[in-house]
């Protein structure tokens, strides 16, 4: 099995990546906005029709008056119902948007900073659709799979947990749940934008099928992964999913604080930067960066790769 | 709470009889990753508008023989039965053996009935309520299954092993009144003939021999593995109403069978209960342990429990409870808020001392202080504001985990609690429960209404007590949504302010599609939802806003007299009424007529106001009727402004409208709120600058706020404001969210 990268070299390629690549973290962006944008504007229209020529306490001390909210809520209770439709919409948009965006940063790494964004761009549409039936499986595996799990063993659903061992150990084995899969789920992502040699030889035709294969066998690859660095993965995973824990908790309290439209803005900028720095940081412990590892990328021209680098980079399945 | 909903709903499902507090906060058809939208309901979907199939619905009117006469005014005020004379109506001495093997219970019971009517009784009538239990053709078990869609879970019963009046045999006299001609069904009402008619102020001396068969947690009395809380246990009488008392027309027994949602009704007296059961098993009861005793091989106990002027009692035993006992008496600094908070002299906020005992499982010893410390609220508040708690002692039962069919129930200085380990601070779901159990020793222990005919004469009066003395003692709170039995502050979390407790009311309550007013008999709602929610909010919050009509002192001098009065007798309506009436010195009547006695909803709403050019008045003012106002122009350069209220929703509420001038001038007109629109005209020289119905607030019930009120300038900046909290908020979780794709 092969030497991966070092942890502190790692993280500098994750951190590297997200500027390298920067159109797609503002792409991200750029969606997070949006979509807010046009999930509100229905709410700031009803709000201005209430709130125009009405007087009323809307904002108290300690956040926004939950009476008024009741009354807004009751009021407009049949709009907002149709708003539910829109919204739907509106939230599948927005997954597929990331997908995209997802799919073109992941893509990019691959391909290194030298191809065409025309290209990558279309590699990244083409390729979602890989990466959602991906986030599908392992969604669908966690929906179906924990009423499965519970009934098997109830006292995981805790119906009557009464103590703060039991509390903790259901809550502590449910947070353990999301994060296994949370983190199986990162690694996958690396492996089903990595290219294996004999994929080369999959005649044309086929290759639409062999994506959908694809997902199957990037599960397996994290799995083996994980299993094979048992330490380094989930560190890496866990130290950036802190790290933005962290930056969400410190943003949402600053939020209360009412902090200009702008700063906001680049708090969550820093937090989608800090999403694709973790794609960054675990494609560069599992894969060789493009830019330094021209192997990887058989399709491109090598950039400012480190030959010493490469050698600690291997991909663990081509060595 | 929400909470609120307290009393298990009966649906026979173990597991299912609480409703998760605030069951109906949050529902849950929203577009489920917008967690900050989540507060978006779908308004009805939380209530069942279904009717009930038409045979269905006789089915469970059939039975009924006293129906309840809201609208007759009392013949005579007269409800006492019990305090005026040395011999209660009802004296019960029962000697009972636990079986906890055999999960049934074996009684031996005397009851000495006192006529204190003016009738002349032929027969006697008693409750069997275990029967409702004993087959699916019990009324209370087709009502669940007709309300629930569920049956009965398990069974149970009560078997008359023997019975003697006065010493001779009865048993053979027993008949069912509910039953059907071929013998079957509902067998939770026995009627007894006597051989003898009782005559005002005779005794008459009933032994029963019966047996109980416990059901398994469900339907607040029963068992669960060595757990057991027992209620309506034994054979009961009913309530012998003479002619005029709660507005009846005739004198007869109000004995009503178990139903599906309804509670109890009962005489008070005296109650000398005589248990044997292993000696490991911990007790509690209503009233005060007399005596206790080890069998001579120390394997059984018999303890003695009794207490006056109660019309019920109930019992618990569990093997694993903690017995903490504490005393309620008042320190200074409790001397000190009575008087600042309630304006009460030492001398007046004098309470007597009450034995306040906890039956606390051991894994929640840690909230043992939280549980006094909410009785103690519990007992100054309604000690202060309608009179003082006057048995000697109050016990709390906190009841296992599993036990949900046997939780959040009020009896007689005795009530079952719920709770779990994990309560952060700011969570009052305990407090709240408790306080809310305690209300019920004053509204139903005390003010013994008919929990039948009139439910929301206990839980509505409950709610609005508990509330408002929720709000002195722990002041603003968060919603709680329990996901997991975890409580999660999700208003907090959403970045919204701490509330008082009412407006949980209002959310609960208001949405709801109203298919019921607020005074109906228990079986008369359409659906269990709609029981629910007129019976507790909404007959809560027409409580508040009986309140804010009357003002605050008012409304309290009207409770401590209906307190005064009414205290260990059967009010009505009426009696509540009339109190409401003379103590006010104003004709209440129209708000009962509007509020109580019919449903709907009230939506006022001021239309943006037109202000006409001196050349367009002529032309207005001839052909408009509704112009009724119009003051003397005084001024040469006069604007005439044209004012207009709407009435959009489907109830009338006298209303005040108030118009605000620039120059500072204020014009209020009154409009009795009926119809649906309300136009005046104003001459005025300067221009209007605001418009409110209902400017002092007092309408808690208008459904929506914000339009009560319309002001010339508009406010572009409040708006903008709330959509970017809002906004920053969802592209928070939109940005979370994106890490899965
Ligand atoms: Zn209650």
């Amino acid at each position: 099995m092969s030497r991966s990268m070092p942890m502190p070299k790692a993280f500098l390629q994750g951190f590297r990546a997200s500027f390298v690549h920067a159109p797609w973290v503002l792409f991200k962006w750029l969606i997070n906005v949006a979509i807010s944008a046009l999930c509100l504007l229905p709410i700031y229209q009803l709000l201005r029709r209430d709130l125009e020529h009405g007087v009323v306490q809307v904002r108290e001390e300690g956040g926004l008056s939950f009476a008024y909210f009741v009354d807004f809520l009751f009021a407009y209770s049949r709009e907002l119902s149709i708003l539910d439709l829109a919204w739907m919409t509106l939230l599948g948009l927005f997954a597929l948007g990331n997908l995209v965006t997802t799919a073109g940063f992941l893509s990019a790494l691959e391909r290194g900073r030298q191809a065409p964004f025309g290209d990558v761009l279309a590699a990244g549409v083409f390729r979602a659709i890989p990466l959602g039936l991906l986030a599908a499986i392992i969604g669908s595996v966690l929906f179906y799979g924990y009423p499965f799990i519970a009934s098997a063993f109830p006292w995981i659903d805790w119906p009557y947990a009464d103590g703060p061992w039991q509390y903790g150990f259901g809550l502590g084995l449910a947070l353990l749940g999301i994060c296994l899969a949370s983190l199986i789920y990162d690694y996958a992502r690396i492996f089903l934008f990595r290219t294996w040699t004999f994929e080369q030889d999959i005649p044309g035709p086929v290759r639409p099928l062999w994506w959908l294969v694809k997902p199957l066998l990037a599960l397996t690859h994290a799995f083996v992964f994980i299993a094979t660095h048992p330490l380094k993965a989930p560190a890496l995973w866990s130290i950036f999913a802190l790290l933005s824990a962290a930056l969400v908790m410190a943003s949402q309290r600053l939020l209360d604080t009412g902090i200009g439209w702008g700063i906001v803005q680049v708090l969550i900028l820093a937090r989608i930067a800090t999403s694709t720095s973790a794609l960054g940081a675990q494609r560069a412990l599992t894969l060789p960066v493009a830019d330094a590892a021209p192997e990887a990328a058989p399709t491109k021209e090598p950039t400012g790769a480190k030959p010493a680098e490469s050698a600690t980079t291997g991909d663990p399945l081509t060595e | 709470m929400l909470l609120r909903h307290r009393e298990p709903t009966e649906t026979g499902r173990p597991g299912t009889t609480r409703p998760e507090p605030g069951r109906r906060m949050f529902p849950k058809s929203v577009v489920p990753l917008l967690l900050l939208l989540a507060l978006i309901p779908t308004g009805c979907s939380e209530w069942f508008t279904s009717t009930p199939p038409a045979d269905q619905a006789s089915d469970t009117t059939q039975p009924e023989s006293t129906t309840p006469a809201p609208m007759v005014p009392p013949v005579a005020e007269s409800g006492d039965l019990s305090e005026s004379s040395a011999d209660p109506v009802v004296q019960y001495d029962i000697q009972v053996q636990l079986d906890p093997d055999a999960k049934s219970l074996h009684g031996h019971q005397t009851l000495i009935y006192t006529n204190h009517s003016p009738d002349i009784i032929e027969e006697l009538q008693f409750h069997l309520y275990m029967n409702a239990f004993k087959d699916q053709h019990s009324i209370y078990a087709r009502e669940t299954r007709q309300i629930f869609g569920v049956g009965l879970p398990s069974y149970g019963s009560i078997a008359l092993d023997d019975v003697a009046v006065n010493g001779r045999q009865a048993l053979s006299r027993i008949t069912y009144p509910h039953q059907n001609q071929e013998g079957t069904g509902d067998e939770t009402v026995a009627t007894l003939p006597l051989d003898q008619p009782l005559f005002p102020g005779e005794q008459v001396s009933v032994f029963f021999d019966f047996t109980v068969k416990l059901p398994e947690n469900t339907g607040r009395s029963g068992y669960i593995d060595d757990f057991f809380f027992i209620a309506q246990w034994f054979p009961k009488i009913g309530v012998w109403e003479p002619a005029g008392h709660r507005g009846r027309q005739e004198s007869g027994w109000n004995c009503h069978p178990h139903h599906a949602l309804s509670e109890f009704y009962a005489d008070f007296g005296r109650y000398r209960i005589t248990m044997t059961l292993p000696s490991e098993y911990v007790v509690g009861a209503t009233g005060i342990k007399a005596a206790e005793q080890l069998s001579e091989d120390g394997t059984q106990k018999t303890l003695t429990y009794i207490q006056d002027r109660v019309h019920d009692f109930a019992w618990t035993a569990w093997p694993g409870f903690e017995v903490v006992e504490r005393v309620f008496s008042l320190d200074e600094a409790d001397y000190r808020e009575a008087e600042e908070r309630f304006g009460l002299s030492h001398e007046q906020a004098q309470l007597p001392p009450t034995r306040m005992i906890l039956l606390i499982r051991p894994e929640h010893r840690d909230q043992t202080d939280r549980h006094f410390q909410a009785l103690r609220e519990g007992i100054k508040w309604f000690g202060w504001k309608l009179g003082p708690y006057p048995y000697e002692s109050m016990t709390m039962v906190d009841p296992p985990r599993e036990a949900t069919g046997l939780e959040m129930m009020e009896y007689p200085t005795l009530v079952s609690l719920s709770t779990h380990w994990w309560q952060p601070e700011g969570y009052r779901d305990l407090e709240d429960l408790i306080l809310h159990e305690f209300a019920h020793q004053y509204f139903q222990s005390m003010i013994a209404t008919n929990e039948f005919e009139d439910p929301w004469l206990d839980e509505g009066f409950v709610t609005y007590t508990c509330l408002r003395a929720l709000d002195v003692a722990y002041g603003r709170q968060h919603y709680y949504r329990v996901i997991k039995q975890a409580p999660v502050p999700l208003t907090r979390l959403m970045g919204f302010a701490a509330f008082p407790p009412v407006e949980q009311a209002r959310y609960s309550f208001l949405p709801g599609k109203r298919v019921d007013p607020i005074h109906l008999p228990a079986w008369g709602f359409n659906s269990g939802d709609s029981y629910y929610g007129n019976v507790y909010e909404g007959a809560a919050l027409t409580l508040f806003q009986l309140e804010r009509e009357l003002g605050e002192p008012v409304m309290d001098e009207v409770l401590r007299t209906y307190f005064e009065r009414w205290s260990f007798k059967h009010p009505g309506i009426d009696a509540f009424r009339a109190i409401v009436n003379e103590v006010s010195g104003r004709d209440m009547n129209w708000f009962f007529d509007a509020l109580i006695f019919s449903h709907g909803f009230i939506d006022y709403a001021v239309m943006p106001v037109r202000s006409l050019e001196p050349s367009e008045i002529e032309i207005s003012t001839e052909s408009d009727d509704e112009i009724r106002e119009e003051t003397e122009p005084e001024f040469d350069s006069f604007e005439a402004h044209l004012i207009e209220v709407r009435n959009l929703g489907t109830q009338a509420y006298p209303v005040t409208i108030e118009v605000r001038f620039t120059d500072g001038e204020v014009v209020r007109r009154d409009w009795d709120g009926t119809g649906s629109w309300h136009r005046f005209r104003l001459q005025h020289p300067h221009a209007v600058e605001s418009v409110s119905v209902d400017p002092e607030n007092k309408l808690i019930l208008d459904f929506h706020r914000a339009n009560n009120t319309w002001r010339a300038k508009p406010d572009q900046v409040t708006p903008r404001a709330v959509s970017l909290t809002l906004s920053t908020r969802l592209q928070h979780l939109l940005q979370i969210l994106s890490g899965a794709f």
